[in-house]
């Protein structure tokens, strides 16, 4: 069987708050992601991704259980041979320029002379930094730090990317040009990992998500699945929120010009039917999709 | 072992660029260049009053640098979370501490060579002009040897600053706990010769054990302190002088080897 | 998420200790600038407190003591009263003990302030000199000669003045200078021995100056006392002023203090000024230029 790019058995980090209280930031996580698939991390703020990604990365060291990158200890330097790393908001060290950061970090992934430089112009090329190469860090707007940051992961062509809300920050556009990155390295067969807090993200590229609820993976699977709900919406015309009402419907509610109202796949023939017999128009009828914040709030039901 | 190299370079290149760095540059030479002036208002041989402010400047200045950059620079980097992109690397944490502390002795050892360059050019330039009956001495050599003892102390300092920052994330904890070692480490060679001798009579014992834990616990500063040989022109041993490198460069790797173990422990929330 | 830290601002922790570095030339510049009236003496340290906190920066702090007392010595010759004598000891004492390698302030000690006061505080600075300064003759000397002159006891002033002349750096005149301290009877003859020999070893204009004006005084006032003994001898009592050696004829005229007072005979028949050898007015401010470049190391 193939090595697994990321393979985690119960990882538990707990944090000591005080003299006697502990903080849970992770629960006891198993996990396995696939090389070439890309992997969406998702939960809320707080959950306890940044801790599972840092844990991945040896920046923290577990209170039990392990994780292993490329079939080696996280904890090991020799584990992160094969992975580039953006941490969430990434700050450099500012009085440099860009592409002085970029070569100082090839040379900590072993990279040195000609090799090093084409590698930093084609990265610089990539990530649209080449006109500010020799500029200061220090005047970098945000999203220019953020394709920075991915430049200085890639730097040593790694197979494994692992990137801490890469998204956060960004502008639609620079949504946009992230989603193409993550597609391209895809192609080239590598393996990505990200975390994010907005399921929308996720949702497009992922192969496979995770939900992460205080510390404890609550979904694991594709991201359709996740998204979509059994339930219908059905959208009328006009506002008629009394008389559904009193029809018996549970979940109505007013939006704009238009009434919609929530069923559950059993009674769908049944609602549509007294709907007509009420007189009422169908606007429109499709199935109902949820918000990341539904998800967790089902999904930290189910649980309970 | 490149790693550290590149770590190092980068160190030095960002403390170059801080601004503190020139600011401390710019004061140093300004004093020298005062320093004919103010040694004026002396009595007598004011070129030795020069060459004590020289001397003076060359390691307050350098010492500074030495605090402030060793305690600084390390904690900047954990704060704003720009270590994250280095520990992320295929480098291991006592690389870190090795690269870092690299980095910031070439960025001390560069500015004693500047500041002691311009001290021993201000000095001949006062020790030309200035006309005194009998001319005075001045022992150049000497002087540049004081420079170089100079240089090892701060380098000493900065590995205490690394020591201390490898543990704490306040780079203010840091540099307070950095500057109780170096007071305690320039007196506690006084205070033994007070304690011992018919001072030592009215003290209490507790006081003189302690005098002596600290004596031995502590890096003894005073050992390279050559600025009154340099000055007064006094033999220098060859065999002393020796002895106070291999001293300092033992307290070093010490402290570099701890602050590499604590380090490689240490969790980056 | 981002925990409040303490910010640590390095630009403006450098400003501060740069400034407490400047502290002190600031002061030197403040006292060498402010006029002698507003001037009070500082409270000076324990010498113990004072060698532990001035951790390696010592010599300059014992440069600044010796700076103090300079300032205050060329400022108010007039009015040194005996407190600012036994504060600058004390400061001699402490710049000598900062730096004990220091010439000048066992020079000042043992040249300046013992005409002036505070003899017992002066000497055992100027045994801890002779114990650093082992090449140094001039130490011995200032002692022996305080020791033979102000505290009257010529056995441990013949001790430190052979010391002296034994060392090799010693000039050649000094054994005789030694030998007339011994042999002269008169009053002031010993004093002015010494300061003969003073006035050819010091090369500081300065300070030659200020040897000088004493000398030619303490010459005219032996010269006064020897011709006071033959006025008694013709007229059975001391004359009163110097006009009365006039008026027996003994003087061609009455001698100028260079001080500007007036001599007097004591009842005893020795000699004294009203000046007190002493400044009478801040002297004028020398032209700046020639004050500053010439100095003497005093070697």
């Amino acid at each position: 069987m193939e090595q697994p790019a990321i393979e985690i058995e119960d990882l538990t980090k707990h944090y000591k708050k005080g003299v006697k209280k502990k903080i849970v930031a992770l629960e006891g996580l198993n996990l396995e992601i696939h090389q070439g698939e890309i992997f969406g991390f998702v939960g809320p703020n707080g959950a306890g991704k940044s801790t599972t990604i840092k844990l991945m990365m040896g920046l923290l060291f577990p209170t039990r259980g392990r994780a292993a990158i490329m079939g080696t200890e996280a904890h090991l330097p020799r584990a992160r041979r094969e992975v580039g790393y953006l941490p969430e908001n990434p700050s450099f060290y500012d009085h440099l320029t860009g592409e002085e950061f970029l070569l100082f970090a090839g040379s900590l992934v072993g990279m040195k002379g000609k090799e090093l430089k084409e590698r930093t112009q084609e990265l610089l090329d990539l990530v649209g930094l080449a006109h500010a190469r020799k500029m200061g860090i220090r005047k970098y707007s945000k999203g220019m730090m953020q394709r920075l940051g991915i430049a200085q992961a890639l730097i040593g062509n790694p197979r494994l990317i692992v990137m801490d809300e890469p998204m956060s920050g960004l502008d639609p556009l620079g949504r946009a040009e992230m989603v193409r990155l993550i597609l391209g390295l895809k192609e080239q067969g590598k393996t990505v990992f990200f975390s994010s807090h907005i399921l929308h993200d996720v949702e497009t590229i992922c192969d496979r998500v995770g939900i992460l609820v205080k510390g404890r993976l609550t979904y694991l699977g594709s991201p359709s699945q996740l998204a979509e709900s059994p339930w219908w919406v059905l959208r009328l015309e006009g506002n008629h929120q009394e008389i559904l009402r009193k029809a018996g419907f549970p979940r109505v509610v007013l939006m704009g010009h238009l009434t919609q109202v929530e069923v559950p796949p059993q009674d769908l023939w049944e609602a549509l039917e007294r709907i007509r017999t009420l007189g009422l128009t169908l606007y429109s009828l499709e199935r109902k999709r949820l918000s990341l914040e539904d998800i967790f709030v089902k999904e930290v039901k189910s649980e309970g | 072992m490149r790693a550290s190299l590149a770590l190092a370079w980068v160190t030095l290149k960002e403390g170059l660029r801080e601004r503190a760095f020139l600011g401390i540059m710019i004061f140093a030479f300004l004093l020298l260049l005062a320093s004919g002036a103010i040694a004026d208002l002396s009595i007598g041989n004011v070129i030795k009053v020069t060459q004590d402010l020289g001397l003076a400047t060359v390691s307050f200045t350098v010492l500074l640098l030495a605090f402030f950059m060793g305690t600084h620079l390390m904690a900047k980097d954990l704060d704003k979370r720009s270590i994250y992109m280095v520990l992320s690397k295929p480098i291991g944490r006592s690389h870190y501490i090795f690269g870092k502390y690299g980095g910031l002795t070439a960025l001390v050892g560069l500015s004693t060579l500047l500041v002691s360059l311009f001290m021993l050019v201000t000095t001949f330039y006062f020790y030309k002009t200035t006309r005194l009956y009998t001319p005075p001495h001045v022992a150049w050599f000497k002087l540049m040897v004081a420079s170089g003892f100079i240089f090892l102390e701060a380098s000493l300092i900065l590995a205490v600053s690394l020591f201390f920052s490898s543990f704490t994330s306040s780079a203010l904890l840091a540099l307070f706990l950095t500057l109780a070692v170096y007071i305690v480490g320039q007196s506690t060679h006084q205070v033994m010769e007070f304690v011992q001798g018919p001072l030592g009579k009215r003290t209490s014992p507790v006081v003189k054990a302690l005098a002596k834990v600290a004596y031995y616990v502590f890096p003894d500063l005073s050992l390279l302190d050559l600025k009154t040989a340099a000055v007064h022109d006094l033999p220098m041993p060859p065999g002393d002088l020796l002895k106070a490198f291999l001293y300092t460069l033992i307290y070093i790797s010490f402290l570099l080897i701890a602050a590499s173990l604590i380090f490689k422990r240490r969790e980056m929330k | 998420m981002r925990k409040a830290t303490l910010t640590f601002h390095p630009p403006s922790l450098i400003l501060v200790s740069l400034l407490l570095l400047l502290a002190p030339v600031i002061h030197m510049l403040h006292i060498h600038t402010t006029p002698i009236k507003s001037q009070t003496l500082s409270p000076l340290p324990r010498k113990e407190v004072a060698q532990i906190s001035a951790m390696e920066f010592r010599p300059l702090l014992s440069d600044y003591y010796l700076v103090l007392v300079a300032q205050l010595y060329g400022g108010m010759k007039a009015r040194l009263g005996k407190e600012e004598v036994m504060w600058m000891a004390r400061a001699l004492d402490l710049a000598a003990s900062l730096d004990p390698y220091y010439t000048e302030p066992y020079y000042f000690a043992g040249n300046v302030i013992p005409w002036y006061g505070a003899v017992d505080t002066v000497i055992p600075i100027l045994k801890r000199g002779i114990e650093y300064k082992k090449g140094d003759w001039r130490i011995p000397f200032y002692l022996g000669f305080i020791y033979f002159y102000f505290k009257k006891d010529p056995v441990k002033g013949a001790k430190y003045l052979s010391m002296a002349t034994q060392n090799p750096h010693a000039p050649s005149y000094l054994p005789l200078l030694v030998a007339r301290l011994y042999s002269e009877k008169g009053h002031y003859s010993a004093a002015i021995a010494y300061l003969e020999g003073l006035y050819r070893s010091t090369q500081d204009p300065k300070l030659k100056e200020t040897i000088g004006k004493r000398l030619s005084a303490l010459i005219i006032m032996d010269r006064l006392e020897k011709l006071g003994m033959e006025y008694k001898k013709r007229y059975g009592t001391f004359p009163r002023t110097p006009r009365d050696l006039v008026e027996a004829g003994l003087l061609n005229r009455v001698p100028r203090d260079p001080y500007g007072g007036r001599f007097f005979f004591k009842k005893d028949g020795t000699v004294w000024t009203t000046s007190s050898l002493r400044e009478r007015k801040r002297p004028k401010a020398k032209g700046k230029k020639e004050k500053k470049k010439e100095r003497s190391t005093g070697q």
